[in-house]
């Protein structure tokens, strides 16, 4: 986002730049702060997932920007900052307001060099949300917001129960939202080919990222743009003679239900709608049309 | 050998558990399932002896363990509870490591069976595995369960696990969770080489089960699915 040419364009000292440099190399050796925020930028990378899957506005997210409110950037059409801070006694006036004045330089930097922005401060503490917002320096308030996110120990504790986090994987899931194992499958697909594109600092668009995910036929993730498979009247019919069974398509992935006459339920999943599995099942489905469950199971 | 036995292990069942080996040893299929649904009535009786009167259960299995381990558990806990107040539900799931900075495991469910949960509530979720290592299956499946019912018990059920693996279970959950959990196991192993427990159950539960690998297992249809609902069909079911 900014070199540093661009910061000492815009009023950087040298010796700003070195205290900018060593605060980022000190963020990420590690520690309680830096695993929160790892969680935040992946929690915040899955909402914009969700969002580029729904309305195709991308984003890009990076962690340790090189500027004064540092630890994520989430850039979509406004390059929205974010700062973590763990600490129930952190402040704006704490340790000569260093928390404030960090945040009216990152305002005046973006003011000078023509960056539409704002500004965030994100604190586990609840209680904390209010004073923040009440008390931020008139300097930047217009461009400001607090924000409350949990401190979990674990990534998949984000999606497991409500909240935003939960709310961006359901909208990512192709087959069945409810399923906290197809919640974990594709927020850990989308993690894991995020973390792989890159270090923390190197800024990463969401719909890369998702690109390779839908590359990945298995991964029963939302697919808005993808094809209906051939032949799929005929096969849905076809499977539909046996009572109680079903082929289905949901968001470019195709899935099977079975209710049984005893009202147990089997379900499973097959793959992306253009995927070799679903092509293989499609034809063995009509070269042998299924009587009852047992022969739909080997086809597949 | 650096196992140790739990209380409930007898000596016949730790005979059994030399047995499971032997059976392993000798490649014999029918063999080690035969011992492995001993090992799960072992369990079950185990549990039978804990569980109250009128008590529902879930028992929650993947495909491999379902017609040997499973089957034996649910065989050993029907004096105690009513077949009508037990409920099976059967995961495949496919393993994959995703990424490479931080590999993540993870264990996908491909396809699941699930019994009527009824209007009763659940009172006990057993989940059952022939061993205990990492618990990212456990942990896929059961995550999967507690979505839909709030059990009072969560029982983990296993004739092996490795050490350390209950505390690394029960730090996948929130402490809320975490602390129903209660571990049923008959042997504690400590050694871990080439991400196999040793002697654990004696290698490749789905192999030496004669169900090949992990794409071939999840192409397996359990008889005891079948069993069940041609029971539930029956008049007197």
């Amino acid at each position: 986002m900014f070199d540093k040419a661009t910061l000492l364009r815009h009023g950087a000292t040298r010796s700003d730049l070195r205290h900018l440099e060593h605060r980022r190399l000190g963020g990420e050796t590690g520690g309680a702060g830096y695993r929160y925020q790892g969680h935040f930028a992946a929690v915040a990378m899955l909402r914009a997932a969700a969002e580029y899957t729904d309305s195709g506005q991308d984003a890009e997210i990076t962690q340790e920007v090189l500027c004064w409110v540092d630890d994520v950037l989430v850039r979509t059409g406004v390059a929205k900052f974010y700062q973590l801070k763990i600490s129930p006694l952190e402040s704006w006036g704490r340790a000569r307001r260093k928390l404030a004045k960090e945040f009216e330089r990152q305002h005046r930097l973006c003011r000078s060099a023509n960056v539409t922005h704002s500004l965030h401060l994100v604190t586990p503490h609840k209680n904390r949300v209010a004073h923040f917002n009440a008390k931020a320096p008139a300097s930047f308030r217009t461009v400001f917001s607090a924000e409350h996110f949990p401190l979990q120990r674990l990534r998949p504790q984000y999606w497991a129960a409500g909240g935003a986090a939960n709310t961006a994987v359901r909208r990512l899931c192709a087959v069945d939202a409810d399923s906290a194992a197809e919640r974990d499958e594709v927020a850990a697909r989308l993690i894991s080919i995020w973390e792989d594109c890159g270090t923390p600092s190197d800024p990463q668009l969401v719909s890369a990222v998702l690109t390779k995910a839908w590359a990945d036929p298995e991964v029963p993730i939302r697919r808005p743009n993808a094809p209906t498979p051939p032949r799929w009247s005929a096969v849905t019919a076809a499977a539909s003679r046996v009572p109680g069974l079903a082929l289905l398509l949901r968001d470019g992935f195709v899935c099977w239900e079975f209710r049984r006459p005893g009202g147990a339920k089997e379900s499973g999943r097959i793959g992306a709608s253009d995927s070799d599995a679903v092509a293989r099942v499609i034809a063995r489905v009509l070269a042998r049309p299924p009587s009852d469950f047992d022969d739909f199971w080997r086809e597949l | 050998m650096s196992r140790t036995y739990s209380a409930i292990a007898t000596e016949s069942v730790r005979t059994r558990l030399d047995e499971l080996l032997a059976r392993a040893e000798a490649g014999d299929h029918e063999g080690y399932r035969a011992v492995m649904t001993e090992l799960g009535r072992d369990l079950g009786r185990a549990l039978a002896a804990q569980l109250p009167a009128r008590e529902r259960l879930l028992v929650v299995c993947t495909v491999e363990d379902a017609d040997f381990l499973t089957r034996g558990l649910i065989e050993a806990v029907a004096p105690q509870v009513a077949p009508a107040d037990i409920v099976l539900a059967c995961f495949w799931n496919g393993r994959r490591k995703l990424g490479s900075r931080r590999p993540i495991d993870v264990a996908p469910i491909i396809s699941r069976y699930l019994e009527p949960l009824g209007a009763m509530q659940i009172g006990t979720v057993v989940v059952t595995k022939s061993i205990i290592r990492g618990g990212c299956v456990v942990r896929t499946n059961l995550s999967e369960i507690l979505d839909v019912v709030q059990p009072r018990r969560i029982v983990v059920a296993a004739p092996v696990m490795l050490k350390g693996a209950r505390e690394g279970l029960s730090a996948e959950f929130p402490r809320h969770v975490s602390k129903k959990f209660e571990y049923l196991y008959l042997a504690e192993d400590t050694v871990r080489e080439n991400d196999e427990v040793r002697p654990g159950v004696g290698g490749s539960v789905y192999q030496l089960l004669g169900l090949g690998d992990q794409n071939s297992k999840n192409r397996h249809r359990p008889k005891i699915i079948a069993e069940r609902n041609q029971q539930a069909a029956s008049p007197a079911g």
